[in-house]
């Protein structure tokens, strides 16, 4: 593309600048980076706070957990190209395990929180197996099924509560100080802003290593990656199994601050919206992911105040955006145009902020 | 379970479920086209079929036919119907194009992502919900009765209903249609070109906009008659009422085999039918989980769908 | 040299954002006091909200005519929930934190209510609920609870007298959307039935074809249908009903009593029965109606019953109580007259008293026929 030189492109240009930092440079950087993100809730800034809703909850959701579900979801659609419509469902099996064990049995959240996360992980690989050797288009019609299955199960099941969900959810026990209620979502979303530092920790080493290599092979092109001796449909179960834990364990903390769930909240439209988030963001790209969740999970809530056409608006973005720049916000740098001045960092990605 | 009621119901069962099939077939060659050429899921088509309800609704209006209305008969009836079949088929044919220049065609251009594509149709089908659910203030709107509805006989205890019969036959003409169009007109022919090998067709000189336009076009028209039909037979509708048909006849398309007119036209009424026999069997709550779960299992079995996927060898 | 630069950058970066912070004050109302609506009012199920949001703007702006001086905002503090309790979660504190709303008629749907009344207890406002039914709700809100209109335990038992009343060897067969307030309905019709129950179908919200239910219910041989769920989905269900030859009674409770459905099922609306313990505005006062009509808002299901709502608010407030505190304990033991029913809480927050009403329609016309005995 001839304008490419024209074009500003912040991710590679912060990717460049991080390479020439010292490490010094870096640590302070990341700091307070961190800093910031676990100093969020006591912004109190007119031009992000959120007319109509309490800007702290927001934070925690939608915006938090749809950040935390859209690394998630990179993982699946992003790094690997697997089409998942039903991604939703990891969620509401995160939740539905909170809610059941925790109003049944005696086991507090941080208990609950591993069983939450291999039962999604173990859904995922249910239904990845026999799925993940469909192509592209089937994938995404199957898991979106899948999705709704689930969906419609909980609504059917009355001894999880049918269409009336599950209330009285317990809240976390206190930690050190800090109180689990319903009135003060900080606590909450330390807990998930940890989760999500440590996932992104976690997926950036894999990454680098043989499952992320494993991971681009098949995304770029499942036959020839099988054909140089890529096992692509234990990657692919693998993708999918890691991308269900995160949903699932989002879901556990989700459900233990809403303290009730009904089956309808986890529907389609949820799935399509952390497609989107991933997509905008500019798929495969973590920070490009964080942005475009934080961004679209953020921006229906700042605009209430439009009250009746605030989704219309919203829908309207979407499709101007993806037209605008339909490689997402920070896309990836295109390999295809080589340019021999330009200083490639290694490919595999290496060193650079995705 | 109850596969006596299935049993005893059964030729009823099968009957509707045949109706039902045939606005699902008629929907999901929309998809199937659209995909054959671009590789794309439509999501914005169960819009276009929504649209193609309401114009049949104005359409009805504007002829004249008010809901408290009696029936029409003779001459009256059979061109008020005709009427509100052209608008609903022409607001959705309109419809789908616009949808195409507007959210697809730059991405197109500038070879963006399929999943780029599909976030841009997500977001045009939501705006269009959204519009009119804000036009209809979130209510739905009856269509009035234009033609009356008898029983023409009964037949092993199916009661055979005119609109119904008129339903089955009219779009199993229209398919025919289609399928004459795609395999003899030369749209048709360029249609084919371009989903087997997009670049070569356009070295043969096939103006790929154009072609592209047809098929939404081809689609829409489809969808439209299928909204006219839904709304002859069910005679409401809403807001909302693409989403729900819009899964099944998605899931229809690729159950034929996504990309494959025959394929589509199959599974339209394969899905009518199999959602009606497990709407009695297992509950109608359960209708979506059975029919997903099926697709799965034909999945599983046959990969690219029950016919495959050849839009180029679209003859029957 | 770089160092120190970086180093102060960082710190004044930390700090800057702790600064930035100023949490804002919780300041006492200083202007009007507000009355808030919370409920479904974008979204799938808006057609309810904006019913009950009409009550309370109607009940508001005749107050205001009447009452020129009042303190009170003329404009209604609209929370819009969409029915959907992820949604409400955000939202609720916030509406908690707003100091001028000192009370809330709403929220409309139960789901949204068990996430927002534990919020709104520890704030103290006080809520009544012109149309969430779940029984167990008074255990969320507690001391700010309050209902404005029965629960399931009575209309169900009522609308199976009514259906045995009209046959006394009815055949009834059960219908519901899959939605929280029907499954609860249906289930106190089921048992008050009992032996008389031939059969169930269940039709998920979205539901277009029926023609599974419809074969099984000739199949069973029912002589009534009883239908739980919203005017909407109940208008096409109706209409199979009849197309398909059916002439069997058919039933519904309150979430189908309102013109849209004579409006939609048309002819197939003939000879329908259906309950509610509530009048609708158009019977409760005419003129009331024709003056809502005129003002551009129309009543339908639960309109009445967020009237209501609204204006007990308003006697407390007309009263003197100006805090959520004061307005809580009025309405905690006071009581209205209302156009649906006389208000009277007891210890849970529930009304009592009041009949659960019949209608059927007739001539594309709703008409009472009375309490249901």
């Amino acid at each position: 593309m001839a304008d490419k030189k024209f074009r500003y492109n912040v991710r590679d240009h912060a990717a460049e600048y991080w390479e020439r930092s010292p490490k010094w440079r870096r640590v302070c950087l990341s700091i307070s980076f961190i800093a910031f993100f676990y100093a969020l809730p006591f912004l109190n800034n007119p031009l992000i706070n959120t007319p109509g809703s309490d800007f702290q909850s927001v934070l925690f959701y939608p915006v938090g957990m749809y950040v935390l579900m859209a690394i998630g979801l990179n993982i699946v659609v992003g790094k690997s190209g697997l089409l998942d419509l039903g991604y939703v469902a990891f969620f509401a099996i995160g939740a539905y395990t909170m809610a059941i064990l925790g109003t049944h049995t005696g086991l507090n959240f941080w208990e609950i929180l591993p069983i939450g996360i291999a039962l999604a992980m173990f859904s995922g690989a249910l239904l990845g197996t026999p799925t993940l050797r469909l192509r592209g288009d089937y994938l995404a019609i199957v898991t979106l099924g899948f999705g709704e299955i689930v969906r419609i199960v909980a609504v059917n099941i009355e001894a999880i509560g049918g269409p009336r969900g599950i209330a009285g959810i317990p809240t976390p026990p206190d930690f050190f100080n800090a109180k689990f209620t319903i009135l003060d979502p900080k606590p909450y979303y330390w807990v998930l802003l940890t989760f999500t530092l440590l996932i992104v920790w976690m997926v950036r080493r894999m990454a680098a290593r043989r499952p992320g290599r494993a991971w681009d092979a098949i995304r770029q092109d499942d036959d020839v990656a099988q054909l140089m001796g890529v096992n692509t449909l234990k990657y692919k179960v693998w993708a999918f199994v890691l991308g269900a834990a995160v949903a699932g364990a989002g879901g556990v903390l989700y459900a233990s601050q809403i303290l009730s769930i009904v089956p309808d909240q986890f529907n389609l439209n949820v799935s399509i919206l952390i497609l989107a988030c991933v997509v905008f963001g500019g798929i495969g790209n973590l920070w490009g992911v964080i942005l475009g969740a934080t961004l679209l999970a953020f921006t229906p809530e700042r605009i209430r105040f439009l009250s009746q056409p605030r989704i219309l608006v919203f829908g309207i973005a979407l499709v101007v955006m993806m037209n605008l720049r339909p490689d997402g916000i920070l896309p990836k740098k295109k390999r295809e145009h080589f340019d021999p001045n330009w200083h490639t960092v290694e490919e595999s990605g290496e060193g650079e902020i995705k | 379970m109850d596969f006596a009621l299935l049993r005893d119901a059964f030729w009823g069962l099968t009957f509707d479920g045949l109706a039902l099939g045939a606005i699902y077939a008629l929907i999901s060659l929309g998809y199937t086209l659209v995909y054959g050429v671009l590789r794309l899921i439509n999501f914005a088509h169960s819009e276009v079929f929504m649209i193609g309800t309401f114009s049949a609704l104005v359409a009805s209006g504007i002829m004249g036919v008010k809901v408290e209305d009696d029936p029409r008969t003779g001459w009256k009836m059979i061109l008020t119907l005709l009427v509100c079949l052209i608008a609903a088929m022409l607001a959705s044919a309109i419809t789908a194009v616009l949808v195409e220049i507007i959210a697809y065609r730059r991405l197109r251009q500038r070879g963006a992502t399929k999943l780029a594509t599909l976030i841009s149709a997500i977001g045009v089908s939501i705006s269009l919900v959204e519009a009119f659910r804000i036009i209809t203030h979130s209510l739905p709107r009856e269509f009035p009765r234009i033609m009356d509805k008898t029983f023409l006989l009964s037949y092993a205890g199916a009661d055979i209903r005119n609109d119904k019969v008129i339903v089955i036959v009219a779009a199993g003409l229209m398919m025919f249609a289609l399928e004459r169009f795609i395999s003899k007109s030369r749209y048709g022919k360029g249609i084919r070109a371009v989903s087997m090998d997009e670049n070569t067709a356009t070295l043969m000189g096939v103006n790929i906009n154009k072609v592209i336009t047809v098929t939404f076009l081809a689609g829409g028209l489809m969808a439209g008659a299928a909204a006219f039909f839904y709304i002859l037979v069910y005679e409401n509708t809403s807001f909302k009422v693409g989403f729900f048909l819009g899964i099944s006849a998605f899931t229809a398309a690729v159950l034929g085999g996504i990309g494959n007119l025959k394929g589509a036209l199959f599974g339209g009424f394969v899905l009518g039918v199999l959602e009606t026999y497990t709407s009695a069997v297992f509950g109608t709550a359960w209708k979506a989980v059975i029919s997903f779960s099926i697709l799965v299992l034909v999945l599983l079995i046959k990969p690219t769908g029950l016919f495959g996927e050849s839009i180029q060898q679209a003859r029957v | 040299m770089k160092k120190i630069i970086s180093a102060i950058a960082t710190v004044a970066l930390v700090v800057g954002t702790a600064v930035a912070v100023a949490p804002a004050a919780n300041a006492a109302c200083s202007g009007k006091l507000k009355i808030a609506y919370q409920g479904p009012l974008t979204g799938p199920e808006a057609a309810l909200g904006i019913n009950e949001l009409n009550g309370v703007k109607f009940a508001l702006s005749k107050f205001l005519t009447a009452n020129k001086g009042a303190n009170v905002d003329a404009t209604v503090y609209e929370v819009d929930d969409q029915g959907d309790p992820a949604v409400a979660g955000p939202i609720a504190p916030k509406v908690a934190a707003e100091e001028c709303v000192v009370a809330l008629v709403g929220p409309a749907y139960s789901g949204a209510s068990k996430v927002s009344l534990p919020v709104y207890l520890s704030a103290g406002l006080s809520i009544i609920t012109p149309s969430a039914t779940n029984p167990t709700l008074p255990t969320f809100g507690k001391s700010i609870f309050h209902r404005a209109v029965l629960t399931d335990d009575y209309q169900g038992p009522a609308a199976a007298r009514l259906i045995v009343s009209k046959n006394k060897n009815a055949k009834v067969f059960l219908v519901n959307d899959a939605s929280d307030y029907a499954v609860g309905l249906q289930k106190t019709v089921d048992i008050t039935l009992a032996g008389r129950v031939v059969g169930k179908d269940v039709t998920p919200t979205g539901t277009t074809d029926f023609t599974a239910t419809i074969a099984k219910i000739k199949k069973s041989k029912a002589t009534a249908v009883f239908y739980s769920g919203y005017f909407s989905q109940a208008a096409v269900f109706v209409k199979q009903l009849r197309d398909s030859g059916s002439k069997i009674t058919f039933a519904s409770g309150d979430g189908t009593l309102d013109d849209q459905f004579v409006k939609l099922a048309r002819k197939s609306a003939e000879g329908a029965l259906l309950t509610a313990p509530a009048i609708p505005f158009e019977t409760a006062s005419p003129k009331l109606a024709k003056e809502m009509t005129a003002m551009g808002m129309k009543p339908g299901v639960y309109t009445t019953e967020s009237y209501d709502a609204a204006n007990f608010f308003l006697d407390a407030i007309k009263a003197g109580n100006t805090d959520r505190a004061s307005i809580n304990k009025y309405v905690s033991t006071k009581s209205h007259k209302g156009l649906s029913k006389t208000l009277k809480f007891d210890a849970e927050g529930e009304v009592s008293g009041a009949d659960v009403n019949g209608f059927i329609v007739k001539n594309g016309k709703l008409v009472l026929l009375g309490a249901i005995k």
